[in-house]
């Protein structure tokens, strides 16, 4: 398992480098450079702009900038954010404990919610719950989930007052339990809603595959109650295909962050990434560039590792990119 | 294609009853299968009833949907107004018409787009195999890996957002499913006893890619291309939503949800209605997508 692990790891570097080239490319690619907006406006001299240049190393040939870039990264020196000046490992930082906070409940109820979905669904094959099962799951991905965060927040927030509209606890008020929850009401099942059907849809065909099997029969066959050998025997096996279905869905997971950040005001890394975005501020978008694609390749193992461990017929061998 | 010689040669097929010219092919059993999928049908109907809305439009509605109307902001649905004006005094109604012209053909374009580049990538990863079929299968592996979102916010704020980029960029984050499904139907056929035959007459690649390998994916990739197009009306609704999107004075319906952010608590219906269309055509493309992959799927045969 470790030299898997190890050599999965070292597999990842070229990957993380060929990720950080391309944004360095797409981002240099602007005409005028990366300081192209600055040099629109009015109150920002060019003696300024060409000393701003100078510090940041931009006059220079492009490899070598990349190298530069390269090195600093490497040593921890991620540079500062145009915008605030900041570091960007300290803006980082704080907000990648907060865009897990959200991901890591919202995936949570998510759980709760389709496997039980999906295990009844499967039980009662073709019944009006599994019917009902079925749709929820067509609505749950095909609403745009930044609308319907809007609509929650105008009914829920303005017009019943049940929960906060945005942020993600209230400034000033010591850390209590309860105001920390209600700010998370409203993303945290709005992000479940979007993907509990897709995964219930999964628990539901793992089930109705598994239920198939001989030692199923077996144990009912023994005069097992039928809910022991549902719950004991059918899901623990069933659930096992699920860890690769999130683990593929990760990368739609941080885009719908993402939105819902944006949408609650919430002061995680996808609300960062798309401010700075909209300031160029290019520094900090390399930064979560690469901390998303590191993060990605991370779960990914992590579920790799997972999947080997709670199914002995996975041997794990190292090949491929991730 | 070939359907009409298998079946005229077929025995089976001649009757002595009164002839009747209903003839049996995997074209039309599809379509009896697709048929017996309500959701699918549905979906069709919304589709189709939006469509014609969007194409009628100067027919539809009077108004022009640019023409503010200071006098009118901010109006309540009415009569006159059935999704109310907006804050500048435009009528709701007609910019969902006009905007939703845009939203799917972007969406349309799109799909073109990410079909094109990913039966092609599918296509010569599948027929080639070898080293060219592991970079491009790596490559797939590598986009699909990471977050598209973020990516798409990069690139459109830092090339701009014409139609163009976005179609572009929407289209070519979006290929790989395609290529994937291209592939995979290239290599289950490759070994069969007619592609060797075919080879052994001497046809050319092209001819082997065109006239066997790609009917046999058409299935797949039809209903992959579907569900693309509601994928990237949602992606594109996105990105106008954040600001990186069509610029003003173009509508599209996440441009509309944008500015209607404002305002929304005092006036929902600007908010409401163009993200509930939005709603509308991507669960509708998506029941259609269901209902083809039911009718495409040999393994659903008729009980």
């Amino acid at each position: 398992m470790l030299p898997y692990m190890i050599r999965r790891l070292a597999l990842a570097v070229p990957l993380l480098l060929a990720v950080s080239l391309v944004s360095f490319v797409i981002m240099q690619s602007v005409p005028g450079g990366p300081l192209a907006i600055y040099r629109n406006n009015p109150n920002v001299r060019a003696e300024d702009l060409a000393r701003l240049e100078e510090k940041l190393g931009l006059n220079r040939p492009l490899p070598v900038q990349y190298g530069i870039w390269l090195r600093n990264f490497v040593t921890g020196d991620w540079g500062q954010s145009l915008a605030s000046g900041r570091p960007v490992t300290e803006m980082i930082g704080e907000r990648l404990l907060n865009t897990f906070y959200l991901m890591g409940t919202a995936f949570l109820l998510t759980l709760l919610l389709a496997i039980p979905i999906g295990v009844l669904s499967a039980m009662k094959q073709y019944s009006l719950f599994d019917y009902l099962a079925t749709l929820f799951s067509f609505l749950g991905f095909s609403v745009p989930i930044f609308w319907l965060g809007l609509m929650a927040i105008i009914v829920f927030a303005v017009e019943l007052g049940w929960f906060p509209a945005g942020g993600m606890r209230t400034i000033g008020l010591p850390f209590s339990l309860t105001d920390r929850l209600r700010y998370l009401v409203l993303p945290v099942s709005l992000m479940a809603f979007h993907s509990a059907g897709q995964y219930s849809r999964y628990v539901r065909s793992s089930m109705l595959e598994v239920i198939q099997q001989d030692y199923i029969t077996t144990a009912r066959a023994k005069g097992l109650a039928e809910r022991i050998v549902v719950l004991r025997h059918a899901l623990r096996n069933a659930l096992i295909p699920l860890i690769t279905v999130v683990a593929l869905d990760l990368p739609a997971l941080f885009s719908g962050t993402l939105l819902v950040e944006t949408v609650f005001a919430w002061p995680g890394m996808g609300r960062l990434f798309w401010r700075s975005a909209l300031r160029f501020d290019y520094p900090v978008l390399m930064g979560i560039i690469i901390v998303t694609a590191l993060l990605v390749i991370l779960f990914n193992l992590l579920a790799d590792v997972l999947y080997a461990l709670v199914d002995p017929r996975v041997r794990l061998v190292a090949k491929g990119a991730f | 294609m070939g359907e009409g010689l298998l079946t005229s040669s077929n025995p089976s097929a001649i009757s002595f009853g009164p002839r009747k010219a209903v003839h049996d092919s995997p074209g039309r059993r599809a379509w009896l299968r697709f048929r017996r999928h309500r959701m699918a049908l549905l979906g069709s109907g919304i589709l189709g009833l939006i469509l014609a809305l969007l194409i009628f439009a100067p027919w539809v509605t009077g108004y022009d949907p640019n023409a503010q109307d200071l006098g009118m902001r901010l109006k309540p649905p009415s009569l006159q107004h059935p999704m109310g004006t907006d804050e500048l005094g435009r009528d709701v109604f007609t910019r969902i018409l006009y905007g939703g012209r845009i939203s799917l053909a972007i969406g349309l374009a799109a799909m073109a787009v990410s079909v094109t580049v990913g039966t092609l990538l599918g296509a010569i990863s599948g027929f080639f195999g070898g080293w060219v079929d592991t970079a491009i299968m790596r490559l797939v592996d590598v986009v699909v890996a990471f977050p598209s979102l973020f990516l798409l916010i990069m690139l459109a704020s830092f090339l701009g957002s014409s139609l163009l980029t976005i179609v572009l960029v929407i289209g070519l984050l979006a290929w790989m499913r395609v290529a994937r499904l291209v592939r995979a139907s290239f290599m289950a056929i490759k070994g069969h006893d007619y592609v060797t035959a075919a080879r052994c007459i001497g046809c050319s690649p092209r001819h082997l890619i065109l006239r066997h390998f790609l009917p046999n994916a058409l299935g797949p990739v039809i209903v992959a291309a579907t569900i693309d197009v509601s994928a990237a009306i949602l992606t594109e609704s996105a990105l106008s939503y954040l600001g990186l999107g069509v610029q003003p004075p173009t509508a599209t319906w996440g441009s509309m949800l944008r500015y209607a952010q404002d305002q929304m608590t005092s006036a929902p219906w600007t908010a409401f209605f163009p993200g509930f269309m939005i709603f509308l055509v991507s669960i509708a493309i998506n029941f259609i997508g269901d209902g083809l992959r039911d009718a495409f799927d040999p393994r659903q045969m008729e009980k």
